[in-house]
Formats: C-alpha cells, sequence, structure tokens
C-alpha cells in the first residue's frame, strides 16, 4: 500500500476511537483541534511507521506504539483517571476496535466476490466499520464499564489486559500469514469467545466480591454501634441486678407475693445469664438458640459461669460446636412427649473450657449413645437430620486435644453431652 | 484471729455479706468500709487475709483498688474476691496477670458461703468431688460415657474384652486385665471368679456346693471359681 492510502486507512482508525471513547466515556469533552490534531498526526505517524518499515511485525508494533502516544495525548487532561486506568481504556478501545473490524471485515468478505487485502477493500471495510461504530456511539453507553474503569477495579484491568494481549498475539500471527487469515477466521472467533467467557466468569467473582465488600461495610459501619448499645445494655443490667441483689436481701420483710413476683422476673430473665458473657457472638449464639427453642415450646436455661471464655478454637469453630450440640438437643427434645426441657452450661475447669448440655430424653443405651458420633447416624428413622455434625464435632474436638463426655443421666432422665476444650 | 476487709458502699449488701461471713467462720474479724482511701489505710495497718471488693465504688472503682493493693508488697499473693452485678472488661484484664474471684450479685446466700468457705476454711474440695465416684467412666473411641455403679449386675472378662453386663445391656468394652479394671470400684463388687466381677446388691442365692451365683432379674448364673469360695462363703454370710 503507498503512503497515503495507509494514511486515509488510519484516518478511519483514529476516527472509530474517538467515537468508541466517547461510548465509554460520556462526559468526555474534547475540543475540535485536539481532535483534528490527533487524527492528522497520528495517522501520519502510523502511516509513515507502516511505509518506511518494511517488515510486517515491526510496522504492526510501531503503529501501535503510535496509537497509543496520540491516544494519551488525546485524552491527557483526562485528570479523573489515573494513568493505569487510562491504560485500561487504551487497552478497551483498541479490542473494541478490533471487534468491529473483525465484524466488518467478515462481512465484507463474504459479501464481496474476490475479496483481497487491498486499499479498496479496505476503504470498503473500513466504512462498513466507521457505520457499525456509529450505530454502538448512537446506542450503546458504556458507563458501568467506565465506573470500573474509574474506580481502578484490578480484576476488570488485568481482564482487559489479558484479552488485549491474546488479541495482539492474535493480529501479529496474522501479519504472519496474511492468507489465512479467512480460512481461521472461525477459529480466531472461537479463541476470543472462549476468552470472553473465562473472563466473563472473573468479572462476575469481581463483581460479588464487591457486593461483599460493600456489605461488609455496612456492617463495620453498624458494629461500633452495636457495641455500645450492649455496653448500655450492660450497664443497665448491672443496675437491675444490683437492685434486685437489694431486694432480695429484704427477703424475711417482703410479703410472700411479692417474693414470687421477684423469682417469676428472675425466672424469665435470660439476659442476666447472657451479659455475663464478654463474647459478643456465642451471646448472640446462644439468644438465637433460646428464641429458637422457645418457639418450639422448649424451656432452655442458660448458666454462664465462664465469662471471658478465651479458646484455641476460632469464633468461627466455637460457634460451629456450640450450635451442633443445641441444635441437636432442641431436635432431641421436640420429639420427647413429656418434658421438654435444655440445660446449658458454660464453665471453666482449670485452663479448660467447659460447654455442657442437658435435654431431656427417654433412656438411651450405651451403645446407642456410640452411634451418635458416627457419620450418617440417625436417632429417628423418618428424619436425616439427627445426629448431624456430631462427627465433625468430634473431630473438631479431637484436633485439639479435647474430651467429649456423653451420657444418660436417669435421676433427671435426660442425655448430657458435655465438651472439655482449650 | 483472722481478718478479712470487705469494701462495699452498699449499706444492704454490706450488711448481708457480713452476716454471712460471720455464719460462715464466728471467730473472723470483719473490718468493711465503704470508701478506698479507707480501705487502703485499713490495709496497711492491719494483716488482711482475704479482700472483699465491689467493683463499683462511689469514690472509686474496685479493679484499681485491687491494683494498689497489689502494690502493697505483703499483698502480693493475697485472695481477692471481686463482688459486681457483671462481669466487666477490666476484671479480664485483671485476671492475667493476679488470681482472684468474683461473686455475681444477685447471688444466693449459699453462693456467698461456697465461696467464702473455700477461701476462708480452706475448703480445697467441693463436696461433689470428696464424695465417692458413683459411676464408671468409660472411653469409647475417645467418647466417654458414663455406667452407674448400681446399674451393674456383674463384669467379666471373655474373649479377651471386658463385658459389662448393666440392668439394660450387655456392653462389650476394651481389653484390659479384670485387676486392673476393677481398681477403683466401690466396696460392694466383688470378684468370684478370675474372670468375673459380681455386685452384691444384685446376689439373689449362692450355691456353694455347685459353685453358682444367681442373680436377681436374670436367668443367668455365674460360676463361682475353685480358689473364690471363701470369698462366696462370706457373701452367703452377709446376704443372709
Amino acid at each position: 500500500m503507498t503512503f497515503h492510502e495507509i494514511f486515509i486507512l488510519s484516518v478511519f482508525d483514529l476516527l472509530i476511537t474517538i467515537l468508541l471513547l466517547k461510548t465509554i466515556c460520556e462526559n468526555l469533552s474534547i475540543n475540535i483541534y485536539r481532535k483534528i490534531v490527533y487524527i492528522i498526526g497520528g495517522a501520519l505517524t502510523i502511516a509513515a511507521s507502516s511505509y518506511l518499515l518494511t517488515n510486517n511485525i515491526i510496522s504492526h508494533i510501531g503503529s501501535t506504539v503510535f496509537a497509543f502516544i496520540w491516544f494519551m495525548i488525546l485524552i491527557r487532561k483526562k485528570e479523573k483517571i489515573n494513568f493505569p486506568s487510562k491504560i485500561t481504556v487504551f487497552f478497551f478501545v483498541s479490542l473494541l476496535i478490533f471487534i468491529v473490524q473483525l465484524i466488518s471485515i467478515t462481512i465484507v468478505s463474504r459479501t464481496i466476490e474476490g475479496f483481497r487485502y487491498t486499499f479498496y477493500y479496505g476503504l470498503i471495510s473500513q466504512s462498513m466499520a466507521m457505520l457499525i461504530t456509529i450505530i454502538i456511539w448512537r446506542f450503546f453507553l458504556f458507563t458501568k464499564i467506565y465506573n470500573l474503569i474509574q474506580e481502578g477495579n484490578v480484576l476488570f484491568r488485568i481482564v482487559t489486559t489479558n484479552v488485549f494481549i491474546l488479541y495482539y498475539i492474535l493480529t501479529i500471527s496474522w501479519f504472519e500469514d496474511a492468507k489465512n487469515i479467512t480460512e481461521s477466521i472461525i477459529g480466531i472467533i472461537f479463541i476470543i469467545l472462549v476468552t470472553i467467557f473465562i473472563n466473563v466468569v472473573f468479572f462476575r467473582e469481581s463483581i460479588i466480591n464487591k457486593s461483599y465488600k460493600e456489605k461488609l461495610k455496612i456492617y463495620e459501619t453498624y458494629i461500633p454501634i452495636i457495641d455500645s448499645t450492649m455496653e448500655e445494655l450492660r450497664k443497665k443490667q448491672h443496675d437491675f441486678n444490683t437492685h434486685m441483689y437489694t431486694i432480695k436481701t429484704m427477703n424475711e420483710k417482703l410479703p410472700e407475693e411479692l417474693k414470687e413476683y421477684i423469682n417469676e422476673i428472675e425466672k424469665d430473665d435470660i439476659w442476666k445469664e447472657l451479659l455475663k458473657l464478654h463474647n459478643k457472638v456465642i451471646m448472640a449464639l446462644l439468644y438465637s438458640k433460646y428464641t429458637l427453642a422457645k418457639d418450639k415450646n422448649i424451656n432452655l436455661k442458660i448458666k454462664t459461669n465462664n465469662y471471658f471464655l478465651k479458646s484455641k478454637y476460632s469464633i468461627y469453630e466455637l460457634v460451629e460446636m456450640y450450635g451442633i450440640l443445641i441444635d441437636n438437643a432442641i431436635e432431641a427434645t421436640q420429639g420427647h412427649k413429656d418434658k421438654k426441657s435444655i440445660e446449658i452450661l458454660l464453665d471453666k475447669r482449670e485452663k479448660k473450657n467447659i460447654f455442657r448440655i442437658t435435654n431431656s430424653y427417654k433412656y438411651i443405651s450405651v451403645s446407642e449413645i456410640n452411634k451418635f458420633f458416627y457419620n450418617g447416624y440417625s436417632t429417628k428413622s423418618d428424619t436425616n437430620n439427627s445426629g448431624i455434625g456430631l462427627n465433625k464435632l468430634k473431630k473438631l474436638i479431637d484436633s485439639k486435644k479435647g474430651n467429649i463426655e456423653c451420657y444418660y443421666n436417669k435421676d433427671i432422665e435426660s442425655v448430657v453431652v458435655e465438651i472439655e476444650h482449650y | 484471729m483472722k481478718k478479712i476487709l470487705i469494701v462495699e458502699d452498699n449499706e444492704i449488701h454490706l450488711k448481708k455479706i457480713i452476716e454471712i461471713a460471720e455464719k460462715t467462720k464466728p471467730d473472723l474479724q470483719i473490718l468493711s468500709t465503704g470508701l478506698t482511701e479507707k480501705a487502703i489505710d485499713i490495709a496497711k495497718n492491719n494483716e488482711i487475709e482475704v479482700f472483699f471488693l465491689d467493683i463499683q465504688l462511689t469514690d472509686g472503682n474496685g479493679i484499681e483498688l485491687a491494683k494498689k493493693i497489689r502494690n502493697i508488697k505483703k499483698y502480693q499473693f493475697t485472695h481477692i474476691i471481686f463482688i459486681t452485678a457483671i462481669p466487666t472488661k477490666e476484671m479480664e484484664a485483671f485476671h492475667d496477670i493476679h488470681s482472684y474471684d468474683y461473686i455475681i450479685k444477685p447471688f444466693t446466700d449459699k453462693d456467698l458461703q461456697k465461696i467464702m468457705k473455700e477461701i476462708l476454711i480452706d475448703y480445697v474440695e467441693s463436696k461433689s468431688e470428696k464424695e465417692e465416684k458413683k459411676y464408671l467412666s468409660l472411653d469409647f473411641n475417645s467418647i466417654k460415657q458414663r455406667i452407674y455403679y448400681e446399674d451393674i449386675l456383674y463384669i467379666e472378662y471373655i474373649f479377651r474384652k471386658i463385658t459389662i453386663v448393666t440392668k439394660n445391656e450387655k456392653i462389650q468394652y476394651k481389653h484390659i486385665p479384670l485387676k486392673e479394671f476393677k481398681k477403683n470400684f466401690p466396696g460392694n463388687f466383688l470378684q468370684i471368679h478370675q474372670s468375673i466381677l459380681v455386685n452384691k446388691l444384685y446376689i439373689k442365692k449362692i450355691d456353694l456346693k455347685e459353685r453358682y451365683v444367681f442373680l436377681k432379674g436374670t436367668k443367668k448364673k455365674l460360676t463361682i471359681g475353685s480358689s473364690y469360695k471363701e470369698i462366696a462363703k462370706e457373701i452367703l454370710d452377709d446376704i443372709s
């Protein structure tokens, strides 16, 4: 191709670039002079490098470098985005141009008989690409994409960069063997589609991660408020306990009705025990299970003597272990016809933490209890839930050299499970 | 005479604590105040055995007072008991460096008495620990289970394994020699054979001639070992 032919075709490339840039950066305002300088200057340098450099690949790389420099000059006053983001915009626009031109070449090569890679067909193809670009510019707006670029989304950058690299490798290989491009065009499209698919998966993950981050941000905002509310509640409970104790010390002077009333108040006060616990997560777990049991008409009592629970287990593991035991106790008690009661004790023995749960149940033999801790065990034939997690609990306890004691206490007709752990 | 110091600004609570302390150990000299400064003076001028400190005091904090007490050389290891309506974060911090106890309000007379007994009259072992164990603790694949002694009919070492026969079931346990296994058993369990340990409470009849022990609630008869005939005779005398 001659110098002026390359120049004309490059003008198309640069015009397409400006239009696509406008579809991404809606508020981008570039004055007309800069646009003219960009188009003329860009087209001249690209044409010169392509004309002077005889090696196709070197000439292609040279054109890209000039296109990049001119692109940066064009958007240099776009201060809202930093340099890495500007590079991402360049990569993204280049990819769009590639897709548009690929579509136009495919259409032109399939509709015009005797298609060859000459200036004439190039002009038709570029006109077609221009038409497609105008349609995109008029009807599409990539605001979300621009937001991702603006906030410096790392995953979007990675995806764009690696697709751009792939595209670039493809274009270089095309220069190596230009004649075979039409035969391998389906192959190229296939590779691109697979790449896009993989990248979309990554991209989706990044959006999900972002939504989690936002949720976490909300939690982080409210946790200090919850903490101070808890502290306030604790103070109130402190005062309440002090007043209750003062009244109780006057026991002899109190009328029977009042004594009964006081006992009634104390009986239903779950917070009296829960607020002694300094671990808010365990407190929340116990409270949630208390309300769950209450809904099922189960009388769940909690006694806490281990106020500052310190453990080798993470909070997540403790919640899991205690949760398994409470859920199993609730489920077992539910099936018990007579007394429905559960008692939980949090205690300390030397340096070990004790969690003991006692639930009313019919007699269970030693061999039956042994089966509890095997995977897939069920106490009921019509359910798959019973015993769920006890095997997991055993593994967790064994992992840090804790102990499990499980037995039937015939005196109180209850199953007792006690775990002792550091 | 042993001296204790109670620092409590609530008159009613103070009266109650003094009452329980007097009941627990009548020969105690009980000193009390509601002010932290005065508490330090009393501590310096006396030999206090145990401190009872309320956490929230009118003129200060019980934890801070405890720290000041610890700074007095003679009280570096003296027992401190905090009285509070709710366990506080400060208590947790204090816990890491000093041994102490606490009573949570509203506590019953029994709670207070228990802690006072432990501290004031060196009540090292609680009643339940002192009592003879009522159950046998078995380990099944690191799950401990309790078998109440009163439910066990007899124990037999058979096929190289301990078999425990209770009122409700037959439990196959580990390979442990009977001699070792029976070590902590209560007195009502007697060996009548090299491999049989029987609970005297379930013996219905003993046939010395045929050398059999018949049990209540089961048709099973246990063989008396030839070298255990004398023991069987003693049991027979005992139950008849």
